[in-house]
């Protein structure tokens, strides 16, 4: 099978750090954290209070009142974010181009907002007519991102969405990257979406009891749980010879893609599950351990997640893990679920791009159990290899490997 | 559907019931020509008894929506077959009497 280079050539972001990417990186770069109080739910009958979500969006500044009538907010923001990708690529499609250029999206759960907001009437007999809106079922389909990014620009080529929990985003870029990486399509559109932040997903996040009461401190002492984030985040990914040919600005490369299953249990992590797809992530770019420079870990800030990861970092880096240096930007714009993956992918091309790496915020000091070169102030990365993980409940793992694009 | 009665009479009744145009309610068809215009975020202006679906591009999918909120408006419940059948505003209005009617019977 040809095996061609893949590259990054637009990038789209929508979260709490800001409405698009140049605001997410001026506050992702600077370590400025967007976790705050949840101000769009009431939330006093819930034990946790923050979230990261995203402020000031008005969906009628992107979309006509009839565009959003079968959007769900988790799609919207889709769509917003591809547009920002789609602008920066300026992709020059030729119509043969766009029937073959894929959509690969991932989300957690889908239209949670349509969906929590009808069947709470209805189960509640606040709906004294017992019925839903007509458009419930397309606005809670987890493929809407997909489909609308396809239709909003025509793009017939493979077109799908993932759904494995935390790490969606990750298999979906993933997926694309092996689409274009091994001839199926020159070009791809891939990343995440979710907007997790519903009445009922809130009173079933607090159930589980991972979610903090203060804020997100990945791999710190003291640390209490994640942090709830919504966004969403989009790739314009093209072969290089194609960027190349039209002159495109390359902002970085994908290089490998790893995944793995625990096999193990459905909350608690396991070590040979990540360190797993860690290590065929590196395998399949063809790179050993000594290569990479950073880290974008999955980096939750449960009591759970930090040491595992940390100890799946150690066994497939060994004496090697003194050279890296890690991130968790969860601290940043919270844990966006089917959306985590692509907001960090955003953040790691950034990172090899600029040369500059975004902190990890909120650490309260060492916990021997998460003993890693953590970012905890910006600095510089001269990084060329880094990886971005994402270790989803289920167990289902999957790691991007991003390379600094030299031609 | 409520009381699980789910009526199989049409939204719109071929042949006899024609004749009912002649006496459509005015109140009805208004209210009819607004809930359209407002789903369809049109001009209520555009809106006549005599426009078609596809003059005024309602599609399926919006037509299920305004059926939506034709029950609500109405506080009836319109048949999935016979719904289909309508292609028009003076069909519509004419099909929302009757089922009122039949509500009111």
């Amino acid at each position: 099978m040809s095996r061609r280079r893949v590259v990054v050539t637009g990038l789209g972001c929508i979260s709490a750090l800001g409405p698009n990417v140049d605001a997410f990186w001026q506050r992702a770069r600077a370590g400025e954290s967007a976790i705050g109080p949840i101000r769009n739910l009431d939330m006093s009958d819930v034990r946790f209070q923050n979230g990261a979500e995203i402020s000031g969006f008005v969906p009628t500044d992107h979309f006509d009142e009839k565009q959003l009538i079968p959007l769900d907010r988790f799609a919207q923001l889709a769509v917003v974010a591809a547009r920002q990708a789609v602008r920066q690529a300026a992709p020059e499609w030729s119509d043969a181009e766009r029937q073959q250029t894929a959509v690969v999206t991932g989300s957690c759960y889908g239209g949670k907002t349509s969906e929590d907001e009808g069947f709470r009437d209805i189960y509640s007999g606040l709906n004294k007519r017992g019925r839903v809106h007509p458009m419930t079922i397309p606005r809670l389909m987890a493929n809407a991102g997909s489909s609308w990014i396809a239709m909003e620009y025509g793009l017939q080529g493979p077109a799908y969405t993932v759904s494995t929990a935390c790490s969606s985003a990750n298999h979906a870029i993933g997926q694309a990257y092996w689409l274009v990486r091994n001839g199926m399509c020159d070009v791809a559109l891939t990343g995440g979406c979710e907007a997790p932040f519903t009445p009922g997903s809130m009173k079933a996040w607090e159930a589980l009891r991972v979610v903090s009461g203060d804020t997100c401190r990945p791999f710190s002492k003291d640390r209490k749980g994640l942090i709830l984030g919504e966004g969403a985040a989009m790739l314009m990914l093209e072969t290089e010879e194609r960027a190349k040919a039209r002159g495109a600005r390359i902002l970085g490369e994908i290089a490998g893609f790893g995944m793995s299953a625990d096999a193990h249990h459905v909350t608690q992590p396991s070590v040979d599950g990540p360190a797993l797809a860690i290590e065929r992530a590196l395998a399949d770019g063809g790179v050993d351990g000594a290569a990479i420079g950073h880290i974008n870990a999955h980096g939750t800030g449960t009591p759970a997640n930090d040491p595992v990861e940390t100890a799946a970092i150690r066994r497939v880096l060994g004496a090697q893990v003194d050279k890296v240096r890690v991130t968790s930007t969860k601290s940043l714009h919270g844990h966006a679920l089917g959306a985590a993956g692509a907001i960090e992918a955003v953040a790691t091309v950034l990172t090899l791009q600029r040369g500059e790496a975004p902190p990890t915020a909120n650490y309260l000091g060492l916990d021997p159990e998460c003993d890693l070169p953590l970012i905890l102030s910006p600095e510089a990365c001269d990084a060329e290899y880094a990886l971005s993980h994402s270790f989803a409940f289920g167990g289902l793992n999957a790691v991007v490997l991003f390379r600094a694009y030299r031609a | 559907m409520g009381n699980g009665e789910f009526k199989r009479r049409g939204l719109v009744r071929s042949g006899p019931n024609f004749a009912m145009l002649e006496c459509m309610s005015d109140d009805i068809l208004q209210r009819v020509i607004k809930v359209v215009a407002e789903a369809q975020k049109l001009p209520i202006e555009k809106v006549t008894v005599d426009s078609t679906f596809e003059e005024l591009a309602i599609d399926s999918l919006d037509g299920i929506q305004l059926l939506f909120h034709l029950e609500t408006e109405f506080d009836i419940n319109i048949p999935d077959e016979s719904a289909r059948q309508v292609r028009g505003i003076k069909e519509l209005a004419e099909g929302v009497e009757n089922l009122v009617a039949q509500k009111n019977a």
